[in-house]
């Protein structure tokens, strides 16, 4: 028996003093944790018994939550919760009195721990503040024993001094860990924001993205972190970076949009926390296999478009705070505005290059012909579709292109440039301009993703004289020749594979001598808020009145047409066929066997335009042949070799020059040896000179018609 | 062989008569070369190889003759070779003196002659 701890006879100040020995506990701690332990220590050495526990009400559950025990720690260990009116604590507390139990056989007890560790009496009162219960505390005795008057007013009157420490000592740990809570987040923000501004340094998304989640994964303490961003084209999520989930990116991993964990999010977009991943729908097994209990998921929103998903999962289950959430989207908002940045910046070094591949870095040179070209880029940074080629042609002649593909972005540039090279090889390779509208056209159909593709390609013969063209669905090319201008419109066709067996014919037209061809995209005609045909009709005034260079031309039409602030990318192909009478000839050619023929076609036209005799004619024909058929054996490197043959005409003597960029060999065996004998004989004047790069041959000949046979 | 040049075979008793017409240069004077040998049968006695409608011959085109010399030279049979006085190839192949090696006629019946003349 504990009689003797307090007995009836005590002093009220002896009681006093015991009172303030539990309760002074209550006045010295600030908070709950450290307060608590203490508090029972004094109850039970005061009131002298085996046992003592505090359980607080859990006001959403309506359940006492133990709190801390002194003797039967289990019922904290275990986390007994016990129901408002249920069982003894639970009476202690809905009775709002104390409540003696004097043989715990007797009585209904909720909580089995308490006959488990062989408490025999039982002395529980509750804890008031303001009336309101804030919980219980109860003590008890291993002995049977009777809890007197006395005894329970002692532990009633401590319980009510404790009672608004407790409600205090809450208050203080409320407000801590919401300071906590509040300067944990905001270091975490910080800890984000700049890990999200160095990340805009960086080159490569994908170890930005890497870095990124580590700093997501770390600040909240997960076991796995992961990026999925959105294919805009399937929608689609795509697992991008990884951290403890690295085979998510490796396999792949694609999740519909609303489907699955990250699904939901990219749909809704909001923060996503699911406690239990077991009783969820998950597309990706990755998740359960790994064995992750508890993961939260925020949308990568920039603007208002959604990018993608960030989520993290732990391998223990957890419930995510409210705080959890709001830095999860935070980071979220972050890596989706670095995600564009990094998008833009690659955009923009795609685009340049991809703009430098299309069009040709220069202009072919061509006796009796000039060229100019202008494009304007599209606005907004997006890499527009146009694109044009001049192509010397196995003929003598050149073709001239210019193309649209419609749809805009990278794809679009990357099947431009594959077109260009196809219409390259097709015309290099003597494709009439029917055959290679169609080879084009069969290409574009066999292309994974279908594009709109439009393109007039016009092949000017050597002469100059004559124009072979073709259109599929592109505005057709203008014809300026003093002062007269007219559309090269007989030739109509579909655009490049827009059906499976297209028809598309070539028009042959005449050309006078020194005549301008304007080839152009779209967006040089067309505004919104004017019809096709009025911007026709500027296009033929301006080009009649800008003159005769097409350099000039150009110019006149890019200021009289082009607007400053026009969405669509412009392109824009000037040729002049300048009367060939000339007394200078400059080719560069591909150093190839197949340009022989085109050289010999030029500088008989060339000559016979000077008045050469036809034996003049035939005689340097051989020679130059001679000449650029060693350039062409001896061409160096792979396939980007050229030669020059450059002529001139004074007082009736030709003066040529053959220019390459390999070294001969000195001449060996009969043919090489006849080469050489038929370029001496059949000019007056022979001289090879070996230069830095290369080796040149200058022959001159007098054009009197008499042959050095 | 690309349409630079074009070439047409006939068979006239022991000869066959091979009518080139176009330009003949680097780019197409060996695969020239190796159809006019392959248009020759074991059986027959000669070649007449006419060029009167050549537009241009250079030195690829006068090795590729030469060497069709030897090869029908080691099957015991003949060429010879039409040019008229003035055609673009007559020159080339007077000045490199073709008919050191085989016959070259002005015309075809010129040729069938020096063909049946014996040989040196």
């Amino acid at each position: 028996m504990n009689e003797g701890t307090l007995t009836p006879g005590d002093a009220p100040l002896q009681q006093l003093r015991r009172l303030e020995a539990i309760t002074d506990v209550a006045l010295a701690h600030q908070g709950l944790a450290t307060m608590l332990p203490e508090l029972l220590v004094r109850v039970r050495d005061t009131l002298d018994v085996d046992t003592v526990a505090v359980l607080l009400l859990d006001e959403e559950t309506n359940e006492l939550v133990a709190r801390a025990a002194l003797g039967i720690e289990e019922e904290v260990e275990q986390g007994v919760r016990i129901p408002l009116g249920r069982g003894f604590a639970g009476r202690v507390a809905a009775q709002r009195r104390p409540i003696v139990i004097p043989d715990i056989d007797k009585t209904e007890i909720w909580n089995p721990i308490l006959r488990e560790k062989g408490i025999r009496s039982m002395l529980g009162v509750p804890l008031l503040v303001d009336g309101n219960v804030l919980g219980i505390v109860h003590v008890g005795s291993l002995t049977p024993r009777e809890f007197t008057a006395e005894e329970m007013g002692l532990l009633e009157r401590a319980a009510s001094r404790i009672a608004p420490a407790i409600a205090h000592a809450r208050l203080y740990d409320a407000e801590r860990e919401a300071r906590e809570e509040a300067e944990a987040a905001l270091t975490e923000l910080r800890a984000l924001h700049d890990i999200a501004d160095a990340a805009l340094a960086y080159l490569d998304l994908d170890e930005m993205l890497t870095e990124v989640l580590e700093r997501v994964r770390a600040s909240l303490r997960a076991d796995t972190a992961a990026i999925l961003l959105l294919d805009t084209e399937s929608d689609e999520l795509i697992a991008r970076a990884a951290r403890g989930l690295e085979e998510e990116v490796e396999r792949g991993t694609r999740v519909p949009v609303g489907r699955g964990f990250a699904g939901r999010i990219a749909a809704s977009r909001e923060v996503v926390e699911v406690p239990d991943l077991s009783k969820i729908d998950v597309v990706n097994p990755l998740l359960r296999q790994k064995g992750i209990k508890s993961m939260l998921g925020a949308p990568l929103i920039a603007g208002s478009e959604v990018r993608g998903v960030v989520h993290v999962g732990t391998l223990t289950p957890r419930t995510f705070t409210s705080a959890d959430s709001r830095l999860l989207q935070l980071a979220g908002d972050r890596i989706a505005m670095a995600l564009d940045h990094a998008r833009l910046i690659r955009e923009r070094d795609i685009a340049l290059s991809l703009q430098q591949s299309l069009l040709p870095d220069r202009l072919p040179e061509m006796p009796g012909l000039t060229f100019a070209a202008r494009y304007r880029p599209a606005q907004g940074g997006l890499v527009g579709g146009d694109w044009y080629d001049a192509v010397p042609l196995p003929d003598g002649g050149v073709g001239l292109a210019m193309g649209d593909v419609v749809s805009r972005g990278i794809r679009a540039a990357s099947v431009m440039g594959q077109l260009r090279q196809v219409l390259r090889t097709r015309a290099l390779e003597g494709d009439t301009p029917v055959e290679l509208v169609e080879h084009l056209g069969t290409m574009v159909r066999g292309l994974e993703r279908r594009e709109m593709v439009t393109l007039s390609y016009v092949a000017l013969a050597a002469s100059g004289r004559e124009v072979t063209y073709v259109s599929a669905g592109h505005p057709p090319a203008l014809v300026v020749c003093d002062g007269d201008a007219r559309f090269l419109d007989e030739a109509r066709g579909v655009p490049l594979g827009a059906v499976a067996h297209p028809r598309y014919e070539e028009v042959t037209a005449e050309l006078d001598p020194d005549s301008l061809i304007v080839l152009y995209t779209d967006g040089l005609i067309e505004r919104r808020d004017r019809p096709i045909d009025k911007g026709m009709e500027r296009l033929v005034a301006s080009a009649i009145a800008a003159g005769a260079e097409p350099d000039q031309v150009c110019r006149a039409l890019s200021e009289d047409l082009i607007e400053e602030d026009a969405e669509d990318d412009v392109a824009l192909l000037v040729a002049r066929t300048v009367a060939a009478h000339t007394e200078q000839f400059e080719l560069r050619l591909p150093a190839i066997s197949s340009s022989l023929a085109t050289l010999r076609r030029a500088l008989r036209e060339w000559l016979r335009v000077n008045g050469a005799a036809p034996d003049d004619v035939i005689e340097v024909l051989i020679a130059v042949g001679e000449a650029a058929g060693n350039a062409v054996e001896h061409a160096y490197g792979p396939s980007d070799a050229q030669f020059e043959v450059a002529g001139s005409i004074a007082n009736g003597e030709l003066d040529i020059l053959v220019r390459d960029y390999g070294n001969w060999r000195p001449p060996r065996g009969h043919n090489r040896g006849r080469g050489t004998m038929l370029m001496q004989r059949l000019m007056d004047d022979f001289e090879v000179r070996t230069t830095g790069d290369g080796t040149e041959v200058r022959m001159r000949r007098l054009l009197d018609g008499r042959s050095r046979e | 062989m690309t349409d630079l040049a074009r070439l047409r075979t006939e068979r006239q008793d022991d000869t066959v008569f091979a009518i080139v017409d176009g330009e003949v240069d680097p780019s197409n004077a060996r695969d020239l070369g190796r159809e006019l040998t392959a248009s020759v049968p074991n059986d027959a006695m000669a070649m007449v190889l006419d060029l009167s409608a050549v537009g241009y011959l250079d030195s690829s085109g006068v090795q590729m003759v030469f060497e069709l010399v030897e090869r029908l030279d080691a099957r015991q049979q003949r060429l010879a070779v039409v040019v008229p006085e003035g055609a673009p190839a007559r020159k080339v192949l007077d000045i490199v003196s073709l008919d050191a090696t085989a016959p070259l006629a002005a015309t075809r019946d010129e040729a069938l002659a020096l063909l049946s003349a014996p040989r040196r």
